[in-house]
C-alpha cells in the first residue's frame, strides 16, 4: 500500500559541518524518503544532529554551515532554488515549526494573528478573513475560548497551549508537510498527549517530526528512524522498530524508558569533533563489539528495515 | 524513622495579580512535608500545579507568604544564610539556565571551588567532570557550545563541589534523551547511597517517580494530596523486565 503513495521528500546523502575553531561533524551521511502521508519521527538523543538536518533540508542554518548531498521536494532541488523560489515552498508547502514553545512565537504579537499571517503571505486572504480561520483552526486544537485567545499575547499561554497554537500556525497555510523540531520537549505528560492528539487529528498531512520522546514518537508516527552521532543507524515501521530493534543503540534506549527499569550501559556518545572519523560511533559502548567495527558500517537492508550494524550484515 | 532534615509547615505562596480588582493566585496552599536524610522524596503534578514553586520555597529560591521552614529542627528563615545555603543545591529543568552563557565551564566550575576554599587545579577542574564522562577539551567551551545532556552533567557535577545535603531536582532530566536520563538518575542514586543525600525530586512523569523516589507526595492545584510508597522504593531493585530486550541487561 505504502508503495502506491508519491514521494514527496528526498534526501540524498546528506552531510553538515561547522568548521571554525571546534570542527563539528553535526549530519553525516544521511539519507532519507517520505511519501505522501507518512508520519516519520527522527528520535535519538541530544546532539545527535537531527534538529539540525530539518534545518539544513530547509536551508535554514547560519552560512558557517557547510551542507553537501541533495534535497528533493516532489521534483525540486532544494539546494539548488533561489531564495524567491524557495519561499513558495518553505511556509506554503514545507512548514515548520520551531523548538522550544517559548520562542517560537513573535512575543509582540496576538497569537490569532501569528496564526494567520502563513494565510496572509502565502495564501493572499485578507487579514480579517485569514484571523477568522485563525480561530477555527485554534479551536480545532482545543484551545477553549478561541475568541479570546485568539487576542492574547503568546506569554499568557501556557508551553503545551503554546505547542499546539505553533502547530496551528504551521499548517495554516495549508503546507502538505509539516516539520516539527522537539514539540513536546518540557511538557508534562497531560500536554504531551494533548499535542499527540493534534498531530494525530492532522489528516492528509505528512509528518517529519525530531523528538527525543520515545513515547511520544511511538504515539504519533508511522516510521521511525533513529540518529546516532551525526549518523541514521535504524529506520523501520513504527510497530517493527519498537517490537524488533536491532541496532544496539536503539536497544538501550528502549531499555533505558522509566517504564523499562532505567537501564543503561555506561559511555557516552564521542565527541562532535570525532564525529567524521570512521568505524561505528555506536562501538565504545557496545558489547557486541567487535574487530570490524573498526570500519564505518554501512546502513543494511534486511526487507524494510534498515540498520547501521555489522551483526546483519 | 531517619533524621529529617528538611522540614515545611503550612507552606503558602500567592502570587499578585498586577491589574486592579483581580484577585491574586494561591499557587502553593499550607503545604506541609519533611524530607529525610538519604531520601528521595518525590513531588509529582502537572504543569502549573505549584510543584516548583513549592521546591523553590524550600530551597530558598523564593519568599514564602506563609509557613516556616525547617532545617535540621532549626527554624530558616529567607534568605537563606551561611551553611544551609551552601548544603541545599538545585539542578534546574533548563540546564542551559544554569551557566552565564559568557563565561567558559572552566570559570564556572571554579566558582564553586572558590565559595569552598579549595584550591581551582586543572586535574580538580578534570576529575570533576570526568565522571560525567565530560572531556577537559569541555573546559574551555561557552555553554551554547555543549548539548543539552553535556550541560545538565555538568550542572551537576558543579553542584556537588559543595557537597549538598540537600538537592532540590527539578524536572533534571525532562529536556534529555532516556539514556543520559536513566545515566543521571542512576549516578544521583548511587551518590545518595554513597553520601547520604537527600532529594527532592519534582517530576511530572509518573513512571520516573515510581523508579527513583522512596515516598511520593501529589501535587494538585498548589495542594499536597496523597502520598504513595512506590513498589521499587528508590530503584534498589530492577526486577521488572518488560520489554524483549531488557534480557541482555541481566
Amino acid at each position: 500500500m505504502e508503495e502506491t503513495h508519491e514521494i514527496l521528500l528526498r534526501v540524498e546523502d546528506l552531510s553538515v559541518s561547522f568548521e571554525g575553531k571546534n570542527f563539528v561533524q553535526a549530519v553525516e551521511h544521511v539519507s532519507l524518503e517520505v511519501r505522501a502521508g507518512d508520519r516519520l519521527c527522527i528520535i535519538g538523543e541530544t546532539g545527535s544532529g537531527k534538529s539540525i538536518l530539518l534545518l539544513a533540508i530547509l536551508r535554514l542554518l547560519s552560512p558557517t554551515a557547510k551542507v553537501s548531498g541533495k534535497a528533493f521536494y516532489r521534483d525540486k532541488d532544494l539546494f539548488a532554488l533561489t531564495e524567491k523560489q524557495l519561499d513558495a515552498i518553505r511556509g506554503s508547502r514545507i512548514s515548520y515549526v520551531p523548538q522550544g514553545s517559548g520562542n517560537g512565537m513573535n512575543p509582540l504579537l496576538k497569537v490569532g494573528f501569528q496564526v494567520a499571517e502563513p494565510m496572509i503571505a502565502h495564501r493572499g486572504m485578507k487579514r480579517k478573513e485569514a484571523e477568522s480561520r485563525a480561530v477555527e483552526l485554534l479551536k480545532s486544537f482545543r484551545l477553549d475560548r478561541e475568541e479570546t485567545i485568539a487576542k492574547q499575547y503568546p506569554f499568557t499561554y501556557s508551553g503545551g497551549m503554546r505547542q499546539r497554537a505553533l502547530i496551528a500556525m504551521g499548517i495554516s497555510a495549508g503546507a502538505e508537510v509539516l516539520f516539527a523540531d522537539e514539540p513536546t520537549k518540557g511538557l508534562d505528560e497531560t500536554r504531551v498527549k494533548l499535542t499527540a492528539e493534534a498531530f494525530n487529528a492532522l489528516e492528509g498531512k505528512t509528518l517529519v517530526c525530531v523528538t527525543h520522546d520515545l513515547g511520544f514518537a511511538r504515539s504519533v508516527s508511522s516510521r521511525v528512524s533513529v540518529m546516532y552521532a551525526a549518523n541514521q543507524v535504524e529506520a523501520a515501521s513504527t510497530e517493527e522498530l519498537f517490537r524488533n530493534p536491532l541496532h544496539p543503540y536503539t536497544r538501550d534506549m528502549l531499555a533505558a524508558m522509566p517504564e523499562n527499569g532505567l537501564h543503561f550501559r555506561p559511555g557516552y556518545a564521542p565527541a562532535h569533533s570525532d564525529a567524521g572519523t570512521a568505524g561505528c560511533k555506536y562501538a565504545l559502548r557496545c558489547d557486541r563489539c567487535s574487530e570490524k567495527c573498526r570500519e564505518t558500517p554501512p546502513l543494511f537492508d534486511l526487507g524494510g528495515h534498515q540498520v547501521r550494524c555489522w551483526q546483519y550484515a | 524513622m531517619r533524621d529529617v532534615i528538611l522540614e515545611a509547615r503550612g507552606l503558602t505562596k500567592r502570587f499578585r495579580s498586577r491589574e486592579e480588582g483581580k484577585r491574586s493566585f494561591t499557587a502553593v496552599d499550607k503545604a506541609s512535608l519533611s524530607l529525610c536524610a538519604g531520601e528521595t522524596l518525590g513531588l509529582l503534578g502537572e504543569s502549573g500545579s505549584g510543584k516548583s514553586t513549592l521546591g523553590q520555597m524550600l530551597v530558598g529560591l523564593i519568599r514564602p507568604d506563609e509557613g516556616t521552614i525547617l532545617y535540621r529542627g532549626q527554624p530558616l528563615p529567607f534568605p537563606f544564610k551561611g551553611v544551609p545555603r551552601q548544603k541545599i543545591q538545585i539542578l534546574f529543568q533548563h540546564p542551559e539556565v544554569s551557566f552565564n552563557p559568557q563565561l567558559t565551564l572552566r570559570q564556572s566550575l571554579s566558582e564553586p571551588f572558590r565559595l569552598r576554599g579549595k584550591p581551582v587545579s586543572d586535574e580538580a577542574l578534570a576529575e570533576c567532570i570526568s565522571r560525567f564522562g565530560l572531556y577537559p577539551e569541555h573546559l574551555e567551551r561557552r555553554p551554547g557550545a555543549l548539548s543539552g545532556g553535556e550541560l545538565q552533567r555538568a550542572a551537576l557535577a558543579r553542584i556537588l563541589v559543595m557537597e549538598p545535603e540537600v538537592i532540590l531536582l527539578d524536572e533534571p532530566t525532562s529536556m534529555l534523551d532516556v539514556i543520559t536520563q536513566a545515566q543521571i538518575v542512576d549516578f544521583l542514586r548511587r551518590y545518595r547511597e554513597e553520601h547520604g543525600t537527600s532529594y527532592l525530586f519534582i517530576t511530572h512523569s509518573t513512571s520516573l517517580a515510581e523508579q527513583v523516589c522512596h515516598r511520593i507526595i501529589h501535587i494538585r492545584a498548589g495542594v499536597l494530596a496523597e502520598e504513595e510508597v512506590p513498589e521499587r522504593k528508590g530503584g534498589e531493585a530492577n526486577e521488572k523486565d518488560r520489554h524483549p530486550v531488557l534480557s541482555e541487561f541481566q
